[in-house]
């Protein structure tokens, strides 16, 4: 049985390309996410990118969030969204998945969605929300997902 | 089985009229278009209005692009190329468009076209064009493939 989870946090980049969040999942669950929303905060123009990095982030999940069962009654989520890793962060994926350029405006803004079955993250893997830009640009984001 | 895959690129483009990029299926396989997304990134200089449609003729030669990615990291390697430019020749205007749409000189300004299952198709070997009638600037664009 597929069970629906959603997180959310806030960040702010620095003024360098990075991931602003990344999905990381556990050994014992893979991910399928099905919708990621990506907003401005303040009024600088990032470039938003998706893809699974060239090198997964590494060390303990220093700043992150786990996700929350949307039934309640469901079991407690193994996957994380996560902003700082202790040792090294993602870096740059090869190849997006997907780019689209945010207007210099709060509340500026983007919804991905996925269907069953399509965008999976494999066990112990990451998948990076990119920023291309080299600006900071603060971020509300959130992901739902099934586990 | 249909799989699933996407590609992400950024293009700059002088405002001569011409592909912004073409989807060019593999030779072994048709490709099921799901979306193309673009955006403007930075201020551009010309606008970017886009017609898809079939190439009036192919582009022909090698084909300097990006190979689409699986969103299932465990399915075989896609087979479509999102194409910026072929060595030889490339793909003429299509006549007729099967949509227009328009990215303003704004940064951020941006449009997502979409298709349902089985809609638009492009045979094995064949090509899309994604073509810009004088976008002058960088554009973001990612496309969404079935396989």
């Amino acid at each position: 049985v597929a069970h629906l989870y959603e997180v959310a946090l806030s960040h702010t980049t620095s003024t360098a390309a990075a991931h602003i969040a990344t999905v990381v999942t556990a050994a014992g669950a893979r991910a399928e996410i099905r919708e990621i929303g990506v907003f401005a905060t303040t009024a600088a123009a990032g470039e938003v990118c998706l893809g699974r990095p060239a090198a997964a982030g590494t060390g303990t999940l220093s700043t992150t969030a786990l996700g929350q069962a949307l039934d309640a009654a469901d079991a407690v989520s193994v996957t994380n969204l996560c902003t700082v890793f202790g040792t090294l962060q993602p870096t740059a994926p090869t190849v997006f998945f997907r780019k689209i350029q945010l207007p210099a405006l709060v509340g500026a803004g983007i919804v991905w969605v996925w269907a069953p079955g399509e965008l999976i993250v494999p066990v112990s893997a990451n998948l990076c929300i990119w920023q291309a830009s080299a600006v900071a640009v603060g971020y509300d984001c959130y992901i739902k997902y099934v586990e | 089985v249909s799989r699933l895959y996407e590609v992400a690129i950024s293009v700059t483009l002088s405002g001569t009229a011409g592909p912004l990029a073409t989807i060019l299926a593999g030779t072994g396989t048709q490709c099921e278009v799901r979306e193309v997304t673009c955006s403007t990134v930075g201020t551009a200089t010309g606008r970017l209005e886009m017609e898809i449609g079939r190439p009036g003729s192919a582009g022909t030669g090698a084909a300097t692009g990006t190979l689409v990615q699986a969103l299932d990291a465990d399915d075989v390697a896609g087979q479509a190329t999102l194409v910026t430019s072929f060595a030889t020749t490339q793909p003429t205007i299509p006549s007729p468009f099967m949509r227009r749409q328009l990215c303003g000189t704004v940064n951020g300004s941006a449009f997502t076209a979409v298709w349902g299952p089985g809609s638009l198709i492009i045979a094995a070997g064949a090509q899309l064009v994604l073509w810009s009638l004088a976008g002058n600037g960088v554009f973001d664009c990612y496309v969404k493939v079935a396989e």
